[in-house]
């Protein structure tokens, strides 16, 4: 199995996993903060692990993200850049509904697939400058870790809320 | 890059996110639950821990280190290396309660220094081969198992990180 496959079937079960989490939820579920104000709720998590992933997706193939190419701002009604998200403000991200929420992370998981399915094990070495100021350059391999990685620890927080909201067993 | 680094990497980072989420968190914390009938943070890291030990013991083909190094006495529990956590009862998972952070960290440090040099000894296609374990259709192999531990100890690692949030307030990870 090349390395590219490996990482690919990962993503994907943690991808089965979100879709698990979050499978019928409402509205009020996504924008539900049970830990509290300030505390990030389902519908931003999945929002922003979408956005995370598009933008370093997108950065390796080096094509627009998927958020400005098929217009998502605009689905999402957020006008330029969406604004920096904290605990004061997370609770104004607007996920609209499940099914433009879980669209954009539809076409974000598709782009997935297709950057990566095509990797073989020199292009994961290929170093990439950060398009963040100040940011070292990293390998690909690495980008795809740190997607990875947050990607799979929002699934698991967005089952946790899952479970705080609807009591356990859900799953 | 290989496919074992690329393990390697997502283990790693599953541990150094345990190290910041549990620094400094008291005991009281580590065994608090949000509602009864969830999981607290000493539970969550026992359990992923518990998770990777049993695969990669495994996978090796070597007695677990909750048996072999004991660690089953630092956690006051039986040697009964089949009790991973999975299927606990709400008073099982209140029932996982430790002094400090030490002894959670202290397993899952070893079971990844274990790791580590056994992720580094393989080949890509070591990663194909397949485990025996004839009740899954397609049997997996030893590189879908690694990414099973991965999956589970990420979305834990997760939901430990989440749970300090939720007890100590906001912004607790910008310091």
């Amino acid at each position: 199995m090349k390395a590219g496959d490996l990482y690919l079937e990962t993503i994907q079960r943690s991808d089965d996993a979100l879709r698990r989490a979050v499978a019928g939820l409402s509205t009020d579920e996504l924008r539900n903060q049970p830990a509290g104000a300030g505390s990030n709720p389902i519908g931003w998590l999945v929002w922003h692990l979408t956005r995370t992933r598009d933008s370093f997706v997108t950065g390796m193939a080096g094509t627009p993200t998927i958020w400005e190419a098929d217009g998502w701002g605009e689905k999402f009604g957020m006008q330029g850049e969406p604004p920096r998200f904290a605990p004061e403000n997370v609770n104004t991200f607007d996920p609209k509904d499940f099914e433009t929420l879980m669209g954009y992370f539809h076409s974000v998981a598709e782009k997935t697939a297709e950057v990566v399915r095509d990797l073989d094990e020199s292009d994961l070495d290929r170093m990439i400058e950060s398009t963040m100021p100040g940011r070292p350059p990293r390998s690909v391999g690495a980008r795809l870790g740190i997607i990875l990685d947050d990607n799979i620890q929002h699934v698991g927080q967005i089952a946790y809320l899952r479970g705080l909201m609807r009591g356990h067993g859900w799953f | 890059m290989e496919g074992a680094e690329i393990l390697k990497d997502g283990l790693t980072r599953i541990n150094r996110s345990l190290h910041r989420s549990l620094a400094d968190v008291s005991s009281e914390m580590l065994s608090k639950l949000p509602t009864p009938d969830t999981n607290s943070m000493a539970w969550l890291v026992w359990h992923l821990t518990r998770v990777h030990d049993s695969h990669l013991a495994d996978l090796i083909g070597g007695p677990e280190l909750w048996v072999s190094e004991k660690w089953h006495e630092k956690f006051n529990m039986d040697p009964d290396d089949s009790n991973t956590g999975t299927g606990h009862t709400t008073e099982q998972v209140a029932a996982i309660k430790v002094d400090s952070s030490d002894v959670l960290l202290g397993y899952a440090d070893v079971v990844l220094a274990r790791t580590i040099p056994y992720l580094e000894g393989l080949k890509s296609a070591d990663l194909d081969a397949e485990i025996n374990e004839p009740q899954w259709d397609p049997l997996p192999t030893v590189g879908t198992r690694l990414m099973s531990v991965i999956l589970d100890n990420g979305q834990h690692a997760g939901q430990v990180a989440y749970l300090r949030g939720y007890f100590e307030g906001l912004g607790w990870q910008r310091v």
